[in-house]
């Protein structure tokens, strides 16, 4: 069963169009929502999360509707780029007043996750560093013990070592509690390093999807002399970047461009971000 | 019912974090009344309006919204513990009021003859909170300070200008007759009823 499960949704704005056909987020993996800024990440999190309303399409979190079913929304953490959380208020009194909503709520595991980022309990959120609030937030998400873990541009605006211990826990805590996680994100280089699953977003419509290592396996940067890439050799790229000194581009059946250029390219193994930056160059 | 409970007490943590603010407004209004004691409506209202107001002002600050939509709460609920909310606070702004009546009596700076009824006094605030509850908040709730600043700050100051008239006027309606009384209640549920059924639709489609 697929933790989010989307089919035909639409949502239109005066300058954009969100249309997703079909979405699947697996259960039990971590899935990474990777596109440019702009690009429908936050309008399709905020669809799931029922906080906009689609012009149409069907959304449903485990099999359900999240907003009729209160049993599934329970189990649902998010963390999106703003809490909500009263910015006059005191970390023990949020967690007092959150936790009251949760029937699985799990006070050691947020004593050790408070302990473990260093944040004392008295202090006022509106006074915590970015880091510190992403942390707090962190922990009042995995607190409520989710099934799911949806999370919008998390770490954005966070430094190295707060993002790695950010996204270290969330390893952890998928290991041991079954945890499906859904993380949009620009920043490619943290799902390099964690993601299972990877959709790709660009101008409202998904244009890849599937396992991480399957893209990259799949996916291949090739560079050669400028002369080899014409008109018949470019149709076996996806985009390419041309200079004085050759090319650079991108496919994505490794073995069929391997035919056309055999050994007078270099192959390179890309990253995510090759791939995103390919792939919206072509468009 | 639990929801409603934990969401009325999410909501008064603006209150009780606000703390001092509320307690300075509320003191300064006391001090207006003693030396003024026509302005004895000002100390409720003040109340009133820094409960009701000034924490929606900060919850809008923070985006509690986007909190209370991943909540596991239906949008209603949040609407209904909304309504409760500046009901409590309307009959906690009654209470103060009464006991600032009350000191003002006690140091002599009024007489029983002097001003209207505790009664009149009682149903003045109940037509604010009312207000306060039905126009107000619905427009806090739907519009947000950042769309709405216009309208919310002078409907939210209307009852400090329209308070004392509406005081003046209270001896004309005969408070002594059942009928009247229950007609005003069935108005007044009525109102209230309409608006939160509105509000609530509003709100759930209302996008973050």
């Amino acid at each position: 069963m697929e933790a989010i499960k989307i089919k035909n949704l639409k949502k239109q704005y005066k300058n954009f169009i969100l249309n997703i056909d079909e979405m699947k987020v697996p259960k039990g993996y971590i899935t990474g929502f990777i596109g440019p800024n702009g690009s429908g990440k936050t309008t399709t999190i905020k669809s799931i999360m029922n906080m906009i309303s689609p012009d149409d399409g069907e959304i449903s979190v485990f099999g359900k509707n999240i907003d009729e079913d209160l049993s599934i929304k329970e189990r649902v953490g998010f963390i999106g780029d703003i809490s909500g959380f009263l910015e006059e208020s005191k970390l023990k009194n949020i967690k007092k007043n959150i936790s009251r909503f949760y029937s699985n709520w799990d006070d050691n595991l947020y004593n050790k996750l408070i302990n473990s980022f260093s944040l004392n309990e008295t202090s006022i959120y509106g006074k915590l560093s970015k880091g510190q609030k992403k942390q707090f937030d962190l922990a009042i998400a995995l607190s409520i013990r989710p099934k799911l873990l949806i999370m919008d541009e998390p770490t954005a605006n966070l430094d190295p070592v707060v993002r790695n211990e950010f996204l270290e826990i969330l390893q952890e805590q998928m290991e041991k509690n079954d945890l499906t996680i859904f993380y949009s994100t620009h920043v490619t280089s943290d799902l390099d390093k964690c993601a299972d699953y990877i959709i790709f977003i660009y101008k409202g419509k998904i244009i890849l999807h599937g396992e991480k290592d399957n893209i990259l396996e799949n996916h291949s940067i090739i560079k050669g002399k400028k002369e080899l890439l014409d008109e018949e050799t470019s149709k076996y790229v996806l985009s390419s970047k041309v200079n004085s000194f050759g090319f650079t581009a991108l496919t994505s059946n490794k073995s069929e461009v391997y035919e056309v250029f055999g050994e007078e390219v270099i192959y390179e193994k890309p990253t995510l971000e090759d791939i995103m930056l390919y792939y919206t160059r072509r468009n | 019912m639990n929801k409603i409970i934990n969401l009325l007490r999410l909501q008064f943590e603006t209150i009780f974090s606000l703390k001092k603010m509320i307690l300075i407004i509320f003191l300064i209004a006391s001090i207006y009344s003693f030396i003024n004691p026509s302005l004895i409506m000002t100390t409720g209202l003040l109340y009133l309006m820094a409960s009701c107001y000034t924490t929606a002002a900060y919850e809008e600050k923070s985006k509690s919204g986007y909190l209370f939509r991943s909540l596991p709460i239906k949008a209603r609920d949040y609407i209904f513990s909304r309504y409760l909310y500046v009901a409590i606070n309307t009959l906690i702004s009654i209470t103060l009021t009464i006991g600032v009546y009350k000191l003002l009596i006690y140091f002599e700076k009024i007489n029983n003859n002097d001003m209207v009824s505790l009664e009149g006094l009682g149903m003045t605030m109940v037509f604010i909170g009312v207000f306060m509850m039905c126009i107000v908040t619905p427009l806090e709730l739907l519009l947000g300070f950042e769309k709405g600043r216009f309208v919310i700050v002078f409907l939210s100051l209307s009852p400090m200008i329209f308070g004392n008239l509406l005081l003046e006027r209270m001896p004309l309606i005969n408070l002594n007759s059942i009928i009247i009384k229950i007609l005003i209640l069935l108005c007044l549920i009525t109102i209230i009823l309409i608006s939160y059924f509105i509000t609530s639709n509003l709100y759930a489609k209302k996008e973050m």
